[in-house]
């Protein structure tokens, strides 16, 4: 029951040309988050934040997942950390189900995995200095006392950061120094994989560059994989080897940086990508973009539910939601225009979110 | 919001009904021209110049880029000609002027707040109360400056907020402006804005808070509006990819100066100060090859009125040489060529070397 044959194909496919990712580190399948809100005195009912997203991440590599607010990108992130505990499906991490640890073996798993936010002040305490701050992971480790000052510091230079600034406090540091604070305390416990949620979005743009060089950095010395979620396509252009696009709950595209950005495949992608103002493209009309909002994930619309915003929607997209399939690109796109690659896997085999269990 | 589809043709030079005159920066016929602006806050020492000497000029239906980092001074310019400088701030020095009349500090900005320039900021809803119903904001200006009464008020704030695509505008009057989504409060901030057609609307960050489809609608919308209102626009913002998309012309701001100013395409083009250069390439782009590593500038922005002695980039600057950490250069031309929109400037001692020059 691995979700490998929803690993996108193709020569650009890096370490997994076969469309298996061999043993990858995360494997997410068919993964459900929903939540129940009260309506009234005596109603309630289901938002379904995240609603059957399945993929997968080789150790090493980048998946850069987007989409805009409300689409669900952060609430797997915070279900692959266990912030949030799954409503159904199975996150895998080295071959053990997260779904439901609890007690050490939850605290063991979460030193596999960690959390960059996009607010520093979500991982660290404003009242511990950062050497404080990276020497709890350190603790957690099991290292000695005397050890944890040496490798704090060495943490520190780890992230381009003086050794001195062990003694100050969040509130004492510029938003650069922080955020390299809250990835020196993520290194700290030497986790395989870190999820970094919208990690330099606050960032001005001149040390934006920066962190986003040290992350790529640290992951070609220690190996460590990322989930990299940001809602700025040309950030993720940059750091990611896959790309997943999420819309309401669900994938709706899932392909290697190359195939996605080369050939988008669904009507949303490119719509995401012809509104990126880009410095190449001055000029270039605006005005192709898309109509509306995205809708409330509480009651998304019926059939696909991009369709009341999308230029190609024909009249199956009202009522049926597509399921990802092979595109032409070779990516995974669910869209009913979109056409499906002619080589690929006959309908019948056609990949299915919904068929994989845990 | 199928409207939006349809072309504007409407450029600001091309305009009907404003004399908008052979103006040059500083010139006559200016919406704004803002001289030598000079911003100061209490520091433990004197004061902290977060501003420091300022000077650019709008003409009619232009549309001008303020781009910046945090801390650079771009809001507080803004702020300054609104006269919202938030105290113990005050406008230490310089001269703003309004249709070419200085502002007299006798009359109350509401008086000219609204019809001769207008605001839209990052959050609406630090803008628009939120404990008071949308119609009642919505009319508020039009009633106060126009004179409307209230049912021909309301009558035009409905024709405005449909005109920025607010579904159901009769519906929306009787709201709060907490029930609206980021976009739709944009929108309403942006009707408010315009409602008495000022002739200068200053943008300041408007979708930095916006997912970037809502971003673009908001953007197109605040493009076609100014146009069809004649009204210039001031974009302020930190991204350098939404002004280059949308202004004629860019000012770069660091260290509470400019430190680059010209028409779009020729600091896109030809960036001259070392700024702008490593600003443009520390960013990635959507097409074409990718670096291994981005461009990055080392160390941070510093912080409102810490500045450098000396270019206030020199400790940042990969070609810094003795005289810029002693000499704060100039913002001068760099050659003669007159472009429509005014000259291509840089405050830098290397732009005018010949290595350096055109070389980007």
């Amino acid at each position: 029951m691995t979700p490998g044959h929803l690993t996108p194909s193709g020569p650009e496919a890096g370490p997994h040309p076969d469309g298996a990712a061999p043993d990858p580190i995360v494997e997410v399948a068919d993964l459900q988050v929903h939540f129940k809100i009260r309506r009234g005195l005596t109603g309630a009912q289901t938002v379904r934040a995240v609603d059957g997203v399945s993929f997968a991440l080789a150790a090493g590599e980048t998946l850069g997942l987007a989409g805009e607010s409300g689409s669900g990108k952060s609430t797997v992130a915070r279900a692959l950390v266990r912030v949030h505990r799954p409503t159904g499906g199975s996150i895998r991490v080295a071959g053990v189900a997260a779904g439901r640890l609890h007690g050490s073996d939850l605290r063991a798993y979460r030193r596999r995995m960690q959390m960059v936010y996009q607010d520093p002040y979500d991982s660290l305490d404003p009242r511990m200095t950062a050497g404080e701050a990276i020497g709890e992971g350190l603790a957690v480790r099991g290292l000695a006392r005397a050890q944890r000052k040496a490798e704090t510091e060495a943490l520190l230079r780890r992230v381009n950061l003086p050794a001195a600034l062990t003694a100050r406090y969040p509130g004492q540091l510029s938003g650069g120094q922080r955020q390299r604070v809250s990835i020196a305390r993520a290194l700290a416990v030497s986790p395989e994989v870190i999820v970094c949620d919208e990690a330099v979005a606050a960032l001005d743009v001149s040390i934006r560059a920066q962190v986003l060089n040290l992350l790529k950095d640290i992951q070609a010395d220690a190996g460590v994989s990322y989930l990299f979620i940001s809602h700025d396509l040309s950030t993720l252009r940059f750091m990611a080897d896959r790309i997943a696009i999420m819309y309401v709950g669900r994938l709706v595209e899932y392909g290697t940086s190359g195939q996605v950005f080369s050939q988008p495949q669904h009507p949303y992608t490119q719509a995401l990508m012809a509104a990126v103002p880009d410095m190449a493209n001055l000029g270039r009309s605006r005005r192709a973009g898309l109509t509306g909002e995205p809708p409330n994930p509480a009651s998304p619309p019926p059939g696909c539910p991009f369709h009341p915003r999308c230029p190609a929607a024909i009249d199956i997209c009202r009522t049926a939601r597509p399921e990802l399939r092979r595109k032409a690109g070779g990516q995974l796109a669910a869209c009913h225009v979109a056409p499906d690659d002619p080589a690929g896997p006959a309908p019948a085999d056609a990949p299915s979110t919904t068929g994989v269990t845990a | 919001m199928a409207s939006q589809q349809q072309p504007v043709t409407s450029r600001p030079d091309g305009q009907a009904g404003l004399t908008a005159g052979p103006a040059g920066p500083g010139g006559s016929g200016a919406v704004i021209e803002v001289e030598h602006l000079t911003v100061a806050f209490p520091a433990r020492e004197g004061s902290a110049e977060v501003v420091r000497d300022v000077s650019f000029a709008i003409r009619p239906g232009e549309r001008v880029g303020l781009v910046g980092e945090s801390g650079s001074g771009k809001s507080l310019t803004a702020r300054a000609v609104m006269q919202l400088i938030p105290p113990p701030g005050r406008v230490a020095g310089g001269r703003i002027l309004l249709d070419g009349t200085e502002l007299d500090p006798g009359v109350p900005p509401s008086r000219w707040r609204g019809t001769s320039v207008a605001m839209i900021t990052q959050d609406p809803l630090s803008s628009l109360n939120p404990l008071v119903r949308i119609g009642v904001q919505a009319t508020e200006m039009l009633r106060f400056h126009r004179g409307l009464s209230r049912s021909a008020a309301k009558a035009k704030a409905a024709e405005l907020l449909a005109a920025v695509g607010i579904p159901d505008p009769a519906r929306a009057l009787t709201q709060f402006p907490a029930v609206l989504s980021g976009g739709m409060r944009q929108r309403v901030a942006l009707a408010i804005a315009i409602s008495c057609e000022p002739r200068l609307l200053i943008a300041d960050e408007p979708t930095t808070a916006l997912d970037v489809t809502i971003q673009a609608q908001v953007l197109d919308l605040l493009e076609r509006t100014c146009a069809e209102h004649g009204s210039a626009v001031l974009l302020i913002s930190h991204d350098l990819g939404v002004v280059a998309n949308f202004c004629d012309r860019l000012l770069v701001m660091y260290g509470g100066r400019i430190v680059e100013s010209g028409p779009t395409a020729q600091i896109v083009g030809h960036p001259a100060h070392p700024y702008t250069r490593a600003l443009m390439s520390s960013v990635p782009s959507m097409t074409g090859e990718l670096p291994e590593r981005l461009v990055s500038i080392p160390g941070s922005p510093p912080a409102g009125g810490t500045w450098a002695a000396g270019c206030a980039f020199a400790p940042r600057c990969p070609i810094a040489r003795s005289v810029c950490r002693t000499v704060d250069p100039e913002l001068a031309a760099l050659d003669d060529h007159a472009y429509e929109t005014g000259p291509h400037s840089a405050a830098c001692h290397a732009s005018r070397d010949e290595s350096w020059g055109r070389a980007a």
